[in-house]
């Protein structure tokens, strides 16, 4: 995984794109934002979310969910998924400094998110590096 | 009966879903098929009749009842509970009084009639027949006959494009309301009313079913009358755009304390100690 070192030329426009791009790719995907690790919001494709909280909290899930997974020996983490019974909240690592929030509803293709979400992630790596 | 557990072969290799559907009737086959492809999903079968569809492309039984609000989460999560794991859901909620054994029927007919449309609406990438798949918690009991299935999702897809033209190009398209509906969303009924405001322009039809708790073939059929009347544009999906400034505050009316800097040139946005509050002094 590329890890992001400080963002020099990366558009937000290009950032957006990539977001709208995984929208329209993925069954269920409501809304998504990319941010930094600690809980800044850098991009967002959002509607209904308020995206600077939604980047603190996920920043912190993330942490916890790194934390947790040292903890019980478990290997490194994948992701971070939220189930609740309106739909899902997926947290990944974009690297070691940014982070990718997708929230979805109850239909989310699981399946097909971590089919693209990788190219994804290492795509959104690239435009922060 | 071919009822086991072992994977057997079928006569000749079906050409495509309905046809390995009824292929696995003849065989009275229980289990499901997995089916991948751009709209995928899992069929389940018993004894040959289809029992239940499971796809993200349409609202489960589940799914319908929850967001429809027909029950409430509490309810429903004290019905899990009380049936345990492998217990009959759907017994416990009409014991229960939560729903009558009637609606839940009609519910569980109506998702997977509607998630056989949905899928009929992609071509299946590839499939894999599985005798020992868990069978969902709601499904209908007595089971839908695969030919009676692919008759009725024929008759959908065929009513659809007479107004709609490609099913499976509109079904992806984003809508939002009109003009012209907006400025009379008053005097249109509840349904059309709810879709009009669910519709924001990010929302697919299929996003608009499962928001409402919906089947998605009602929704759609509700968007091609309300498209004919002019009260609803739609846009493909391939000319999605930023719906607005990425970088913008949440509400307009809401006063950030510090608006996120784009990523141009100064490297990702960093705490810095300056974005720390001092500690109230009381």
């Amino acid at each position: 995984m590329t890890n992001p070192p400080p963002a020099s030329g990366a558009s937000s426009g290009d950032l957006v794109k990539e977001l709208t791009g995984l929208r329209g790719q993925v069954l269920g995907i409501s809304e998504s934002i990319v941010a930094t690790t600690d809980g800044l919001l850098v991009a967002s494709d959002t509607a209904n979310v308020q995206p600077e909280s939604l980047a603190a909290l996920s920043a912190a899930s993330l942490a916890l969910g790194k934390r947790s997974a040292a903890e019980v020996g478990l290997g490194s983490l994948r992701e971070v998924v939220t189930r609740c019974n309106g739909g899902y909240s997926v947290v990944l690592a974009v690297g070691e400094q940014a982070l990718l929030v997708i929230l979805g509803d109850e239909g989310l293709d699981l399946t097909a998110l971590r089919r693209e979400a990788p190219a994804v992630v290492e795509r959104l790596g690239g435009l922060l590096s | 009966m071919s009822d086991g557990t072992q994977q057997q072969p079928h006569r000749a290799s079906p050409r495509n879903v309905p046809g390995l559907l009824l292929s696995l009737q003849q065989d009275r086959f229980s289990g499901a098929v997995s089916i991948a492809g751009s709209i995928g999903g899992t069929i389940h079968l018993h004894r040959g009749t289809i029992r239940a569809i499971e796809t993200p492309g349409a609202p489960t039984a589940e799914a319908l009842l929850l967001k429809s609000r027909r029950i409430g989460e509490p309810e429903w999560d004290a019905a899990c509970t009380a049936a345990g794991p492998d217990g009959p859901l759907d017994t416990t909620l009409v014991d229960q009084g939560h729903i009558s054994a009637a609606e839940l029927e009609i519910v569980c007919v109506g998702a997977l009639y509607d998630a056989a449309f949905v899928m009929a609406l992609s071509t299946p990438d590839s499939w894999q027949v599985d005798r020992e798949a868990p069978t969902p918690r709601l499904s209908h009991r007595e089971g839908t006959d695969p030919r009676r299935l692919t008759e009725e999702t024929s008759r959908r897809v065929r009513l659809l494009a007479k107004s709609l033209g490609s099913v499976r190009e509109f079904g992806q398209e984003r809508v939002r309301p009109s003009a012209r509906a907006t400025a009379g969303i008053g005097r249109l009924s509840a349904r059309y009313r709810d879709i009009l405001l669910s519709a924001d322009g990010r929302r697919s039809p299929r996003d608009i079913a499962f928001a409402l708790g919906r089947g998605v073939y009602p929704v759609l059929l509700d968007i091609s009358r309300m498209k004919a009347l002019q009260l609803i544009h739609s846009r493909s999906p391939r000319s999605l755009r930023p719906p607005r400034p990425a970088l913008r505050p949440a509400t307009p009316a809401a006063e950030p304390a510090a608006p996120p800097r784009p990523p141009t040139g100064g490297g990702l946005p960093r705490r810095t100690p300056a974005d720390r509050r001092p500690e109230s002094t009381g």
